[in-house]
C-alpha cells in the first residue's frame, strides 16, 4: 500500500486527509510540523508522497521541503496544500520542492486525482 | 456527529482560548514578534479549518481577522488595544457560532440573515482598521496593494484531457455533436468556426458579436477569452480579446461568404460524421466491460444490429452517465440507429469503451490517445524545471521532479513515453542544471505522435514506482546514523507526548476504582466470617494478607486515576484576565490582577465547581470592591487597584484566595442592611461580632449594593457562591478591614470521588459523618454535659461546646447509651467556624465510600447527604451535620 505523509498542524486538517485519503485506499501518517515530519521521515523510512501544509511552527512547510530534498534518499513527490493563491508563494513552493501546489479549501474529486497522479496509480475499480 | 466535526469544534475551541490569551500577554509586550506570529498562526489555522466545513459567516469573519493580523504582523499597522477590542469580538463571535453548531448536533448552521449581517458587520470593522490604519501610517501602501492582487484567472486550465487545440470537435458538448451528426447522416452540411475578431475591430466599426448572432440555427457556440482577463482596473475595455467558437449547419462556402470581409480572422472546418463520433468523459478501470465486448464483437461480425443495440442499451444503463464508456455507447446507438452499416465506426467506438473501461488490446488499432497524463503535473513540472536558482537542494528537486513525471505517465498507461528520462536526469545532476530534464520534458510534454502505440504489452508498475532503493551498505550505514540523528531530535525537540482522552471514559475509570474499593472492603467481614463463624482462624489470617496487598494496589490505582484527572488551577483562572480587563473597563475602573500558584492541580470536577464562584467573587471585587481612581487617590491609594488570585495545596486541600486592596466592608454596613432585610433580629444586631457580621453577606437573600448593578449583585450573592462552594465540601470565609480591602478564602478538597467518612452508630443503626466534617470524636462523662438555657453543652479544652443527640436530631425515639463506663461518645464536627457536639452511641471505624447523592423520592430527604455501599453488602446512610442542624 502506498504511503502518504500528511503534514499539517491542524488536527482537523489531519484528520480530513486521513479520511479522503484512506478511503481511496492509501495508507496515511500524520505528522504535526515539519520537525515531527522529518523524524517520522528517519524512523519510517521515505514515503511514496508527502501532503505539506505552509504555515506550521517549529518548522514549516518549506523548511521541511528543503531539508527532505538535501536527503539522500529515493525522492517522491510533494504537494504542497497553501491558503494563499498568488503566484509568489506557488514559486517558492516549487522553489522549496514541491511537485505541485494545490490551494486550500481542499476537495477530494479535486485532490484525488492528483494524489494518483504523483503515485502513479489508476483509478482502482 | 461526525468526528471530523468534533476534531473541528474541539481544535477551535482551544485555538479560541489561546487567540484571547495571546491577546492578553500581547497588551502587556505589543513588540513581542514571536507572540505575533504564534497569533497570526492560530488564527490562521482556524480560518483554514472553517473552511473545511460549510460555515461561510465564520470563514469571513475569521479572514477578516487574519489579514488584520497579517498586517500587523508585517508591522504595516502597529498593534493597540483598538485592535484587540475587535479581534476579541470575532473570537467571540467565532465561539458562539461552534456553540450554534454544537446545539445543532448535525454539523449544519442553518442559513440567518441576522448572523450573516453580524459577520458582515464584524468584518467590514476588522477590515476598516486595515484601511484605517494603513492609509495613517503609510498612505503611499495602500495604492499599490490592488496591483499585487491580481493574479490572473487561468481561464485556460484544460479540464478535458481531450481538450487539444489540433482537434477543436472535442470541445464541443457530446448533445452538439450528435444533434450535427444527425443533420449531417440527414445530407445537410454543417461547419465548425471559429472567430478571433481584430483587437481594433471596434475602431474599424465591426461588431462581432452581431456577426455571430446573425448566424442561422447555430448547434452550439461559445465565446472565450483569447489570454487571461487583466485586473478590472489594467482592463482595455476597448480592446477586443474575444474568441468565438460555432457549430452552424450551414455549407463552408456560405460561411466564408458570410465572413468575406474578413477571412484572415476566421477558420472554419467542414465537418464529418465521423470526426464527430468521439467518446468523452472520464476513463474509468476495471469496468466489466469483457462480456459485453465479446458479444458485440460477434454481433457486429454476424451483422446482429438489434442485439448488438440491446446489449449496449444495456450496458449503458449500468454505467455512470459520465463516463467515457458511456459516451461511446451513446455514439454507438446512435451510429447503429442511424447509420447501422458504417461497421467501422461501430468497430472505433467498441474499441474506445474497451480504452473506456481501461483495458489495454495490442491488437486493436489505435485510433487516438484515451488518457492523457494529469496536465497540472506535467505543467507543473515543466515550470520547477524552468526554475534558474541553484539550491543546495536541487539534486533531490530533479529527483521529485522526475517521479513526478514518472508517476503521472504511468498513471496514463504511458510509461513508453518515459524512454530518456532517465538518462535526462543523469545529465541534469551530473550538470547540477534542470536544463536537461526541461529539454526532454519539452520534446515529451506534446502529444505522441498518432500510431505509435504508447501502451506496451503488460504495465509494469513495480519498474516505475519510486520505492525505496535496495539496501547497499552505503545506505545501510546512512540509515544507522540516521535512526541515530531521529532519536536525538526526539530527545530534544518532541512535545509533550499527551493524549486527549474523553472525559467520560476517565470518570468511568474513577467509579470503577471505586466500586473495587468497595470491593475490597468485604474481605475483612469475610476475613471475620472466616473465624467467627467457620472457627478457621489460619485462612482468616491468610485473607487478611491479601487484604493488605489488595488495598495497597487499590490505593495506589486510586492515586494514580486521582492523577489523571487532576487539572492545574490555570484551567479556570485563564478566564480572568479577559473578565476582569472587560469588567474593569465597563465600569471605568483601573485594575492590576495578579494570579499566583496557577500550576497549583486538583480533581477536575473541583476545579470545574470553581469556575462560576470565582467570576462572582471578582465580579463583586470589582464592583463593590475596588473603588474608581479618583476615590483611590483621594484616599491616598494608588490609581489602579489590585486584585489578587492565588492558589495553593494545603495537605489535601486546595486553598484560594482572592484578595483585593479596596475600600473593604464595613460590618455596621452590614449589621444594619442585615436588620432591615430582616435576616437578624434587634437582639443580634448588638450581640454580633465584627467578623460574624461579615459573615452575614454570605445569608440567603443578603445583597450589599444599594443597587442592583447590571454586573454582580443580582440578589443572589454570596449565598450562592457559598452553596457551589458547599456542594464540592469546600468552605469560605472571608476577611475584611474597611478601607484596606476584602480577603475571601475557599477551601476546597483535591477531589471528591472517594469519601473517606466515620462510622457511627446510634439507636441500633449504622450512619457515616464524613472526616472533613469531624474535627474530633471524644468521650464526656454523663456528668460534664450541662445544661444552659435548655441547651446541652460541655467544656472540652477550656472551650464551651454545644451537644444535641443524634436521636433528637433524626426523631429517632430513643436515648443515647452510654458505655460500661457512663460516657458518652460525641463526634465534634466543624460547621464553618463553629463547633458542635454530636452525642452519638458509639464512634467505630473509618472507610472509603463512594458517595452516590439520594435520588427520586428521597431526593428531598434533608440532612443525608448521601447514601454508599459497605463491604458487606449493607447500605450506609451517611449525615450532612450542616443540614441536619
Amino acid at each position: 500500500m502506498k504511503r502518504i505523509l500528511v503534514i499539517d498542524d491542524a488536527a482537523t486538517v489531519r484528520l480530513y486527509h486521513r479520511e479522503i485519503l484512506e478511503q481511496a485506499g492509501f495508507a496515511v501518517i500524520e505528522a504535526i510540523n515539519g520537525l515531527e515530519a522529518l523524524e517520522k521521515l528517519e524512523m519510517e523510512g521515505p514515503f511514496d508522497l508527502y501532503l505539506v501544509d505552509i504555515n506550521m511552527p517549529k518548522l514549516d512547510g518549506y523548511g521541511f521541503l528543503k531539508a527532505l530534498r538535501e536527503k539522500d534518499i529515493p525522492q517522491a513527490p510533494a504537494i504542497m496544500i497553501s491558503t494563499e493563491s498568488s503566484p509568489r508563494d506557488r514559486e517558492a513552493a516549487l522553489v522549496a520542492g514541491a511537485n505541485l501546489y494545490v490551494v486550500k479549501p481542499i476537495r477530494p474529486e479535486q485532490l484525488l486525482p492528483q494524489v494518483r497522479g504523483l503515485l502513479g496509480e489508476g483509478h482502482p475499480s | 456527529m461526525n468526528p471530523l466535526l468534533d476534531q473541528f469544534i474541539s481544535e477551535s475551541r482551544d485555538a479560541i482560548q489561546s487567540i484571547g490569551e495571546r491577546l492578553m500577554q500581547l497588551e502587556n509586550t505589543p513588540d513581542d514578534h514571536e507572540l505575533m506570529d504564534e497569533l497570526f498562526r492560530l488564527v490562521h489555522t482556524l480560518k483554514g479549518n472553517s473552511g473545511l466545513f460549510d460555515f461561510p459567516e465564520m470563514t469571513r469573519v475569521l479572514h477578516g481577522a487574519e489579514d488584520l493580523m497579517d498586517t500587523v504582523r508585517d508591522g504595516r499597522i502597529g498593534y493597540s488595544q483598538s485592535l484587540a477590542d475587535p479581534l476579541l469580538e470575532a473570537m467571540d463571535f467565532v465561539s458562539a457560532l461552534l456553540d450554534e453548531i454544537l446545539a445543532g448536533g448535525d454539523g449544519n448552521l442553518p442559513a440567518d440573515a441576522e448572523r450573516t449581517a453580524a459577520a458582515v458587520a464584524l468584518t467590514d470593522s476588522l477590515r476598516r482598521l486595515i484601511t484605517a490604519r494603513a492609509e495613517q501610517d503609510e498612505p503611499e501602501t495602500t495604492a499599490a496593494e490592488p496591483l499585487t492582487a491580481s493574479t490572473p484567472a487561468t481561464h485556460a486550465r484544460p479540464d478535458d484531457p481531450a481538450d487539444d487545440v489540433t482537434d477543436p470537435t472535442t470541445r464541443i458538448p457530446e448533445a452538439a455533436r450528435m444533434d450535427a451528426y444527425r443533420r449531417m447522416v440527414q445530407g445537410q452540411s454543417c461547419s465548425w468556426l471559429s472567430y478571433r475578431p481584430e483587437e481594433e475591430c471596434f475602431f474599424k466599426g465591426e461588431d462581432p458579436f452581431y456577426q455571430i448572432t446573425q448566424l442561422p440555427d447555430p448547434l452550439w457556440r461559445r465565446v472565450s477569452a483569447r489570454e487571461p482577463w487583466p485586473a478590472p482596473d489594467a482592463l482595455d475595455a476597448y480592446r477586443c480579446l474575444l474568441h468565438f467558437e460555432c457549430v452552424i449547419p450551414m455549407d463552408p462556402r456560405e460561411l466564408t461568404e458570410h465572413f468575406r470581409y474578413i477571412p484572415d480572422q476566421v477558420e472554419i472546418i467542414p465537418l464529418q460524421p465521423a470526426m464527430l463520433a468521439i467518446p468523452t468523459g472520464e476513463t474509468h478501470d476495471g469496468l466489466p466491460v469483457a462480456e459485453y465486448l465479446e458479444t458485440a464483437k460477434s454481433h457486429l461480425e454476424s451483422g446482429n444490429h438489434d442485439g448488438l443495440a440491446r446489449a449496449s442499451r444495456l450496458l449503458l444503463e449500468l454505467s455512470s452517465p459520465e463516463l467515457k464508456v458511456a459516451s461511446a455507447l451513446r455514439w454507438l446507438l446512435l451510429v447503429l440507429g442511424t447509420q447501422p452499416d458504417d461497421t467501422r465506426l461501430q468497430q472505433k467506438l467498441l474499441d474506445d469503451i474497451r480504452r473506456g473501461a481501461g483495458i489495454g488490446d495490442d491488437t486493436a488499432p489505435v485510433l487516438e490517445d484515451t488518457a492523457a497524463p494529469d496536465a497540472d503535473i506535467i505543467s507543473t513540472q515543466a515550470e520547477i524545471l524552468a526554475l534558474e536558482d541553484t539550491p543546495p537542494w536541487l539534486p533531490g528537486r530533479l529527483r521529485a521532479v522526475a517521479a513526478s513525471l514518472r508517476a503521472a505517465f504511468t498513471q496514463a498507461g504511458q510509461q513508453a513515453r518515459l524512454e530518456g528520462m532517465d538518462e535526462a536526469l543523469r545529465a541534469a545532476l551530473e550538470q547540477k542544471a534542470s536544463s536537461p530534464l526541461a529539454r526532454w520534458l519539452a520534446d515529451h510534454v506534446t502529444p505522441a505522435p498518432v500510431g505509435v502505440d504508447p501502451a506496451p504489452a503488460a504495465p509494469s508498475t513495480v519498474a516505475t514506482e519510486p520505492a525505496p532503493t535496495p539496501a547497499t551498505p552505503g545506505a545501510t550505514t546512512g540509515n544507522g546514523e540516521a535512526r541515530k540523528f531521529g532519536r536525538r531530535l526526539e530527545d530534544n525537540y518532541a512535545s509533550p507526548s499527551a493524549i486527549k482522552v474523553d472525559q467520560a471514559k476517565i470518570d468511568r475509570l474513577m467509579n470503577l476504582i471505586g466500586e473495587m474499593i468497595v470491593a475490597k472492603n468485604a474481605l475483612p467481614y469475610l476475613a471475620a466470617r472466616a473465624e467467627t463463624v467457620f472457627g478457621v482462624r489460619e485462612l482468616s489470617r491468610e485473607i487478611k494478607g491479601q487484604y493488605g496487598t489488595l488495598n495497597r494496589i487499590a490505593d495506589e490505582m486510586q492515586d494514580a486515576i486521582m492523577q489523571v484527572r487532576l487539572l492545574p488551577v490555570s484551567f479556570v483562572f485563564q478566564r480572568f484576565p479577559r473578565l476582569v480587563r472587560d469588567t474593569a473597563h465597563k465600569l471605568g475602573k483601573e485594575v492590576r490582577l495578579v494570579l499566583e500558584g496557577e500550576s497549583t492541580e486538583a480533581d477536575k470536577n473541583v476545579i470545574e465547581s470553581l469556575a462560576d464562584p470565582l467570576v462572582h467573587i471578582i465580579r463583586n471585587s470589582l464592583d463593590h470592591g475596588l473603588e474608581t481612581p479618583e476615590e483611590r487617590r483621594a484616599a491616598g491609594k494608588p490609581m489602579a487597584g489590585r486584585l489578587t488570585i492565588s492558589a495553593r495545596s494545603e495537605s489535601d486541600r486546595v486553598v484560594i484566595e482572592i484578595a483585593d486592596d479596596g475600600r473593604g466592608i464595613d460590618p455596621a454596613a452590614i449589621r444594619r442592611k442585615a436588620y432591615e432585610k430582616g435576616i437578624i433580629d434587634e437582639q443580634a444586631l448588638e450581640r454580633l461580632t465584627d467578623q460574624e457580621a461579615l459573615n452575614l453577606v454570605f445569608a440567603p437573600g443578603f445583597s450589599t449594593a444599594a443597587q442592583v448593578s447590571d454586573l454582580s449583585g443580582r440578589g443572589v450573592g454570596m449565598d450562592v457562591v457559598r452553596t457551589a462552594v458547599a456542594r464540592v465540601n469546600g468552605s469560605i470565609d472571608l476577611k475584611s478591614r474597611p478601607g484596606e480591602g476584602t480577603r475571601l478564602r475557599l477551601s476546597l478538597p483535591l477531589s471528591m470521588a472517594v469519601t473517606n467518612v466515620m462510622i457511627i452508630v446510634s439507636a441500633g443503626q449504622r450512619f457515616g459523618v464524613s472526616m472533613d466534617a469531624v474535627a474530633e470524636t471524644v468521650r464526656v462523662a454523663r456528668t460534664d454535659i450541662q445544661c444552659i438555657k435548655h441547651q446541652m453543652t460541655t467544656v472540652l479544652r477550656g472551650r464551651v461546646v454545644p451537644l444535641v443527640a443524634l436521636n433528637d436530631l433524626l426523631a429517632l425515639d430513643e436515648a443515647q447509651v452510654p458505655n460500661d463506663d457512663g460516657e458518652m461518645a460525641v463526634v465534634v464536627v466543624r460547621i464553618e467556624n463553629d463547633f458542635l457536639g454530636i452525642i452519638v452511641d458509639d464512634c467505630r471505624e473509618t472507610v472509603d465510600i463512594i458517595l452516590k447523592p439520594l435520588a427520586g423520592f428521597l431526593g428531598n430527604l434533608r440532612g443525608y447527604a448521601g447514601s454508599a455501599l459497605l463491604g458487606d453488602g449493607s447500605v450506609l446512610l451517611v449525615l450532612n451535620p450542616r443540614e441536619l442542624l
